[in-house]
């Protein structure tokens, strides 16, 4: 009896491993056949611009999913930091006109907002630690108050913030801004995660928090650095993507989370801690899910498919996280 | 300056009001390898708990190396270089070997990020001292139990410790492994660091060691040089107490209904083809050491765990597949080790927790709880077991003292009136007089027809009520002992060395 | 008098301090008396005490889930399945013209909606071991997402209308105002007593709590799992009927704001997301409560976005205090940084 189940479970982990690019790859032949458009250089660059903020969003993520944590309020945390930025630009001149001609204004905003982001996640790594709260019950209850008050400094007007086109929307060659930024984000934090202290002790922490907490690592400050970096990347990741939009609207990334976190799972990082991944993982994820969004897109599918796929890919990346795992049942 | 390394005095320590070291004496000498013998419970692991400084002691002095000695952490005791191996290794399974060698140290570049050269380099010339199968970038979650100590060893050395505690260290090692294990202890000992080593294994003992301390029931038995020793009297002293304690009378009959059958049980590799027959009106002990798979073959016999092979059949029914529920059905009773996680819904009244397992009795058929009657079988419970608890209401079961919270684990199983009792050490964490009332308890239910699997660490208390005892050793039965035969050295012998 | 004064203490402050929302829900009834123009009138007590009926069934099956430490994102969701397709079915289908036979039908269609999404929560839960968050978040877009496609598909709007009068009865229309008080009031009185009195509560209580005790003691744990998540839906679909009845029409919008304010009122209450603590009766108190905030806020002009804010706060107050509170009764949780 034993022998079967190693069998099922390797087979099992070879899916996990290398299945998503059989889905990507799937996919890409589906949607070729669906739309001619598909398979241009044009296209799949602007897959890759869709995917680099958010993919951004999901690299802060994978951090806080490793220490069996979640953070349910990216989108509107999102929402709240570019509005905020947005209407400080606009009303307040914080930043003069002047400096928008080139990139210091846009740079200036993105310090601005990467700060914003911050606070907010340490707030949410503070709940959670402190007060040994549910995460996802913190940042649900952290979201909505994101959410609410963003709306009240906008008053549910859209916000421009074309001023920051340059950046989001410029190129250097042929190549997407945000697409060279994403990279860099990549590299750096894929190498704090895989070479640095703290990464390792991130590891740790997810795997055994009382055997961390045992060797002496900070499990509570690691915790919370966790949660700020989540904030600040998703931050981050907001204000390019509204930066590609020209505006933050009333709706604007609500629901984000949902695919930050799938994005993060099927690339190999798992709910329940100790197990993440950012390159190539992080990079195949968002990069899948931008590709099913833009697909369908291309093949002219009703809008609200876009709810139901997106439920539809977070139930089979987290059933295959959690089919591979024992825990309690809750 | 001395040549002791380590000396406890008069070292006190109680659990919950219960004490269970008694004032030690205790030395180590420089240099020497020092095996700590002694039986489950006798204290061997709240002394080195106190010593590697994850327990406070209540009363007594340590002294490291003629400096007092009094650690604070964990963390201090390594510090003053005393590193600790314990049966379950420390690591962290999705970290490689390197990674986990220096988790709490990690060397750094000029850049602050790890220096995975270095480490990658001292991780080498550990893994090539011991001719351990791997390389320092494998990942923990792949190793097999024994690799993953021989790393928590290579660990301590790396630390400098002076003093190195060895808890069971080759319950999970190959043979090939154990070689090298007492290859690497001989080394240490060259390089003058002074090792305790704790071990059930009398023939490793002999062979390592300099001198052996008994350690029996909370006091030191004795220490002698290895040479001036032998085997049985090593066993003698392990045991040899007088027999102080009172057990209830034993007056009952032992049918030859056989209530359960259990033939050839196996379960992963900790129970390895164990047959068991328990009679109604009959008290079967089940003694074993550490590891012996005591507590998984009765998770097994319950449903808790799936077996992988044999058959069980409880009140003559031959059950193929068993849970908990089915168990229930049968009549059956399981008392777990570990009440706190296992046993008790700690967070809730007593009530509630007497009435876990009689409830689906005092439901109708629309699956209302009788309220008058649930009350009624709780008064009775906690009348017949002395539960002392003001309001059990409202009082939470975690407010009560150890042996009242084991008599209320005890209520909501007796409350079923079971045929077939396992328990698995009962009386621990129990005081003396609750002992005694729940020794009561089990020899009554024999005497109205049960069968009880007593499971124990204390020979004693299975002397004192069993029937017939029962010694378990790596997951197999090397005896079983009628009641006329009962000798504590013999049934410590065969659960040490597992002769028949 | 001091007599009396030592009884109520004895009896009464027990109950205070088990229940703080209690006194906080007495003081906000008699500022918003006080201090509310227009609160303390017939027409607004009648709205309040509508407006609390849904708001009271959904909470009473999300208190379920809650009660096993677990969450149930989809509730809402099964709100806005079950409106526009149980409007669809009174308004739109070949059945529309017989009130007769599409209302019964339509009904008992929301209903089953509910149980069917309820299954499905409850066995990714018990049978694909996923975590009860994730597995209803999913089942939640997913619905969402068929609530808005359907209703595209049916109307060029967003909603659904033309439902037969009889129907809004159910709703509280005109005299039968009392008919959704009376149904939410029994709903709320069924869980009281599930919970309360039946076996299955007490499994309840005891998986939330612990649940390997629960096994070992021969409790069905899967078996309650899924009944449980069933029960969430159901009452959802419940809801989904009172709620469609007073609007008067199908919407797709129409479960939108609920989530917030539905694990607001079980959180509030009083009932303990790490489980085996709490029950319907905190969770009553917690609707008075937060629809008196929704209903004062109303009145004063204060909008959706700082209730949203406010009730942001006030979870986290209440998880905070609960934290606190629990320290200081010296229970132990032993827990990592987040066990869900």
């Amino acid at each position: 009896m034993r022998e079967q189940k190693q069998w099922s479970g390797e087979y099992l982990s070879w899916l996990t491993r290398y299945g998503i690019y059989v889905v990507l790859l799937l996919l890409v032949i589906v949607f070729s056949l669906g739309n001619r458009r598909f398979f241009t250089v044009e296209n799949l660059l602007l897959i890759l611009q869709q995917a680099s903020p958010l993919g951004i969003a999901v690299v802060g993520t994978v951090f806080v999913l490793l220490v069996v944590g979640i953070d349910i309020s990216v989108g509107r945390s999102m929402f709240f930091v570019s509005t905020l930025a947005g209407c400080l630009v606009n009303t307040t001149g914080i930043i003069p006109e002047t400096y928008f001609a080139d990139m210091r204004g846009p740079a200036l905003v993105v310090v601005m907002v990467l700060l914003l982001g911050g606070i907010v996640g340490w707030i949410n790594g503070f709940l959670v630690t402190r007060f040994r709260i549910l995460p996802f019950i913190v940042t649900l209850a952290t979201g909505s108050i994101l959410r609410g008050v963003g709306l009240k400094i906008s008053g549910s007007a859209s916000i421009g913030v074309a001023v920051l086109g340059r950046l989001s929307n410029g190129q250097v060659g042929p190549i997407p801004n945000v697409l060279i930024i994403f990279a860099l984000v990549l590299v750096v934090f894929d190498y704090v995660l895989r070479h640095t202290v703290y990464g390792r002790h991130l590891m740790a922490i997810g795997n055994s928090a009382r055997n961390a907490e045992r060797a002496g690592i900070k499990v509570n400050r690691n915790t919370v650095i966790a949660y700020v970096i989540c904030g600040a990347l998703g931050a981050f990741g907001g204000i390019l993507s509204a930066g590609q939009i020209g505006s933050v609207s009333a709706g604007f990334g609500e629901g984000n989370e949902f695919i930050v976190i799938s994005a993060a799972v099927l690339g190999g990082t798992s709910l329940f801690g100790g197990k993440g991944n950012i390159l190539p993982g992080a990079v195949i994820g968002i990069i899948l899910i931008t590709t099913i969004m833009n697909g369908l897109a291309m093949m002219n599918a009703s809008p609200f498919i876009y709810t139901i796929v997106r439920g539809l890919i977070i139930f089979f990346a987290i059933a295959l996280d959690s089919m591979g795992h024992k825990g309690e049942l809750r | 300056m001395s040549d002791t390394a380590l000396r406890l005095t008069d070292v006190r320590k109680a659990f919950s009001g219960v004490e269970v070291l008694h004032g030690l004496d205790f030395d180590l000498r420089k240099g020497e390898v020092l095996g700590l013998v002694g039986e489950n419970g006798a204290g061997k692991s709240s002394l080195m708990n106190i010593v590697g400084g994850v327990l406070p002691m209540d009363s007594g002095t340590m002294e490291l190396f003629d400096e007092p000695y009094a650690p604070r952490s964990p963390s201090y005791a390594t510090e003053k270089g005393i590193a600790f191996i314990h049966q379950e290794p420390n690591l962290f399974t999705n970290l490689t070997v390197a990674e986990n060698m220096f988790i709490d140290g990690f060397p750094k570049t000029r850049f602050g990020a790890i220096d995975g050269k270095a480490i990658g380099r001292i991780t080498q010339d550990c893994i090539d001292r011991f001719s351990l199968p791997v390389t320092p970038d494998t990942k923990v979650e792949f190793l097999s139990a024994g690799i993953r100590q021989m790393v928590e060893i290579s660990k301590a050395l790396m630390k400098n410790a002076r003093i190195m505690i060895f808890d069971e260290p080759t319950t999970s090692l190959s043979r090939r492994e154990k070689e090298g294990l007492f290859k690497t202890i001989d080394e240490l000992k060259q390089r003058g660091i002074s090792i305790v080593y704790i071990s059930h294994i009398i023939e490793d003992v002999f062979r390592l060691c300099d001198r052996i301390t008994v350690l029996r029931d909370g006091l030191i038995a004795g220490t002698s040089p290895v040479s001036e020793i032998s085997e049985n009297e090593l066993i003698k002293r392990m045991v040899g107490r007088e027999m102080t304690r009172i057990f209830p009378s034993i007056e009952k009959t032992i049918s030859d209904t056989v209530l359960l059958e259990a033939t050839s049980i196996k379960w992963q590799e900790r129970v390895n083809g164990v047959s068991l027959r328990l009679r109604a009106g009959e008290i079967v002990g089940l003694y074993g050491l550490m590891g012996a798979g005591r507590t998984e073959l009765a998770k097994v016999l319950f449903g808790v765990e799936q077996r992988d092979h044999g058959e069980l059949a409880i009140n003559g029914r031959a059950l193929s597949h068993v849970s908990p529920g089915v168990c229930i059905g049968e009549n059956a009773a399981f008392i777990t080790e570990d009440r706190h996680n296992e046993g008790l819904l700690t967070t809730k009244s007593v009530d509630d927790n007497l009435s876990l397992v009689k409830m689906a009795d005092l439901t109708n058929r629309v699956g209302v709880v009788n309220v008058g009657e649930r009350a009624r079988y709780n008064r009775q419970a906690i009348k017949d077991l002395q539960i002392k608890v003001a309001d059990p209401k409202h009082q939470l079961a975690n407010s009560l003292s150890g042996g009242n919270q084991q008599k209320v684990v005890f209520g909501k199983w007796v409350m079923k009136d079971p045929k077939v009792f396992i328990l698995d050490e009962p009386t621990r964490g129990v005081d003396v007089g609750a002992k005694f009332e729940i020794y009561s308890i089990i020899v009554n239910l024999a005497k109205r027809g049960s069968a009880v699997l007593f499971i124990s660490s204390e020979i004693q208390e299975l002397i004192g009520t069993c029937d017939r005892i029962v010694v378990m050793k790596d997951g197999c039965i090397t005896g079983d002992v009628p009641k006329s035969e009962f000798d504590q050295e013999r049934i410590l012998q065969m659960a040490l060395q597992g002769q028949g | 008098m001091n007599e009396l004064y030592a009884i109520c203490k004895r009896n009464v402050w027990p109950v205070f301090r088990d229940m703080p929302i209690l006194p906080l829900l007495i003081v906000s009834f008699i500022v918003a008396i006080v201090y509310v123009p227009l609160f303390f009138t017939l027409d607004n007590l009648r709205n309040y005490l509508l407006q609390s009926s849904d708001l009271l069934i959904i909470s009473c099956g999300l208190t379920f889930v809650v009660l096993n430490g677990g969450i149930d994102f989809s509730v809402t969701s099964i709100l806005t399945l079950g409106s526009v397709v149980g409007a669809y079915i009174m308004a739109l289908s070949p059945l529309a013209p017989v009130p007769a036979c599409s209302i019964p039908v339509a009904i008992v269609v929301m209903m089953g909606i509910g149980l069917l999404v309820g299954v499905v929560n409850g066995l990714s839960v018990t049978k694909l071991k996923m975590p009860s968050f994730v597995a209803t978040l999913a089942t939640q877009l997913i619905v969402l997402g068929l609530a808005v496609q359907f209703t595209s598909m049916v109307s060029d709007t967003s909603s659904i209308a033309g439902l037969p009068e009889a129907f809004f009865v159910l709703g509280g229309e005109g005299r039968f105002f009392f008919v959704p008080i009376l149904i939410a009031f029994s709903v709320w009185l069924v869980s009281y007593w599930l919970l309360g009195r039946t076996i299955f509560g007490k499994r309840v209580y005891a998986i939330g709590v612990n649940p390997r005790v629960s096994f070992i003691s021969g409790l069905p744990v899967k078996r309650t799992i899924v009944l449980l998540m069933v029960i969430s839906g159901l009452f959802a679909g419940v809801a989904s009927i009172i709620a469609t009845a007073r609007n008067q029409v199908g919407m797709s919008s129409l479960g939108d704001k609920m989530f917030l304010t539905t694990i607001a009122s079980v959180i509030v209450g009083g009932t303990s997301t790490s489980g085996g603590l709490g029950g319907v009766h905190k969770t009553l108190l917690g609707v008075l409560f937060i629809t008196l905030l929704n209903n004062a806020m109303n009145l004063l002009g204060v909008g959706w976005y700082t209730m949203m804010i406010v009730l942001g706060v006030l979870i986290i107050l209440s998880a905070v205090s609960s934290y606190l509170l629990s320290s200081r009764a010296g229970w132990t949780w032993k827990r990592k940084v987040a066990d869900v």
